[in-house]
């Protein structure tokens, strides 16, 4: 669309033939239009009139099919400016609604939003191909922090630069805030309710069975090695003798650094 | 300064958890040293996050922030689990393709991984000490059948999160609802 295009007109005046540059063949009709409204006829016709019947016409300063040209081409790049700007608004603004839908709308956390994403923007938009979310999902995992908006971060930024990723980051933060808000009022209203009370001590057993299936699943993909055992077992030993989370995070991530040059080196 | 606090304990934890659960332990270890919140609100937190639509991450942040510090108190908490996403993530971003097939990215990982599943079991000695003990001592027999029971269920018949909480509010109303009032167990 953006390619460049020589086209051939002619200067009204002393017929010599003018090249004009344009950046797609519907600039040069746009020039071809304005010539038109102001010669009152098309630049080819223009060449077949008589010297006589030339005068008839409305007068053109020497050069005007140059300036005319000029100021369409000019007009072409600020329109196109314009347009620029607001894509990136109209971008950035449906990349807000879709992740504040997501946020409203999806239960099960990560996996069914990047299932959402997939649906919405590789397979109908085709804004990006399957393996680039793919790549983005498997840096997203190792970037510190949320999964999902580190994911759609990068999206985002893929998508509409720093704008739009922190269109798609706020989009999918709004609901959660609304949301958790009404539901925190509620909680605190009603958790000493002698129903929901019941209720509560049920649930709350069911949560280590969930934390524990997480656990489960975390460990079938990241437990392939027998160092990666060892760093289980060693960590799991320190937690218990107090060791904060942090210190423990930023260990590994320590010993990890040390690794990865120790065996390079050799 | 709550808020001064909320936001810099929010800013750790997005800073040293990598996705989904592996955030539990760390808000755990944060909100007991400030004192915000008892292990038994914890489970609860982990159950309304998991029934609320949107990111748990997110879900639980707000949820502890409204919770410790009012409305305000959420909008920070949030703020400070987003900072590495608007700082690390975003750097990434720009250089996307050298961080794409990072080797050392990857030896990381290897590492973290491993360390995330030990504080996640952590948790869940933790969780479960509070969960199956009764305060004034004694085992809670029925909250460990539920337990076992949706174990079996969510590894076998692999149901849905909510699906497993929603059913087990119910035994939770049987048990501890309607039994004590009809005079059986306790």
């Amino acid at each position: 669309m953006h390619k460049k295009v020589c086209i051939t007109t002619y200067n009204p005046v002393c017929y010599t033939k003018i090249r004009v540059t344009v950046h797609n063949v519907d600039s040069y009709f746009c020039i071809e239009d304005q010539f038109i409204t102001q010669m009152g006829c098309s630049p080819l016709s223009y060449m077949m009139h008589t010297r006589a019947e030339r005068k008839m016409l409305p007068k053109s300063s020497p050069h005007a099919a140059q300036r005319l040209a000029l100021r369409a081409l000019k007009n072409q790049s600020q329109v196109q400016a314009h347009m620029k700007s607001i894509d990136k608004l109209k971008k950035g603004l449906l990349l807000f609604l879709f992740f504040f839908k997501i946020g409203c709308f999806t239960f099960g956390g990560g996996w069914a939003i990047l299932a959402q994403m997939e649906q919405e923007f590789v397979d109908k938009r085709q804004w990006i191909t399957k393996a680039e979310l793919l790549e983005m999902v498997a840096v997203g995992k190792s970037v510190p922090g949320i999964m999902i908006t580190n994911i759609s971060m990068l999206f985002g930024y893929h998508v509409g630069g720093i704008f739009g990723g922190i269109c798609t980051v706020v989009g999918i933060t709004c609901p959660a805030i609304l949301i958790l808000s009404i539901v925190t009022v509620f909680y605190n209203s009603l958790k000493d309710n002698y129903w929901v009370m019941a209720a509560m001590t049920g649930i709350r057993a069911a949560v280590i069975p969930i934390i524990a299936s997480a656990a489960l699943s975390l460990g079938k993909d990241a437990l392939r090695s027998r160092m990666a055992v060892l760093v289980l077992i060693v960590g799991f030993a320190m937690y218990m003798m107090g060791v904060s989370n942090i210190i423990l995070v930023l260990m590994a991530i320590g010993i990890g650094l040390v690794y990865h040059f120790a065996r390079v080196k050799v | 300064m709550i808020y001064l606090q909320l936001f810099i304990s929010f800013m750790k934890i997005g800073f040293t958890s990598f996705g989904g659960m592996s955030m539990i332990p760390l808000i755990l270890e944060e909100m007991q040293t400030h004192g915000w919140m008892s292990s038994e609100d914890l489970s609860n937190l982990v159950a309304i996050a998991e029934m609320t639509p949107g990111p748990l991450g997110l879900n639980c942040a707000t949820f502890t922030g409204t919770q410790t510090a009012g409305p305000l108190g959420g909008l920070i908490a949030v703020l400070g689990v987003l900072t590495p996403a608007f700082t690390l993530t975003l750097l990434v971003a720009a250089f996307f393709e050298k961080f794409k097939d990072s080797a050392v990215v990857r030896t990381i990982m290897g590492f973290v991984k491993p360390v995330c599943i030990a504080m996640l079991m952590g948790v869940l000695v933790t969780l479960g000490r509070d969960t199956f003990w009764a305060e004034g001592g004694g085992i809670l027999p029925f909250s460990i059948l539920i337990s076992a029971l949706m174990m079996f269920i969510l590894v076998r018949f692999k149901w849905s999160v909510p699906k497993v909480i929603m059913s087990s509010a119910l035994l939770g109303i049987v048990f501890y609802g309607i039994l004590p009032l009809a005079g059986v167990g306790h």
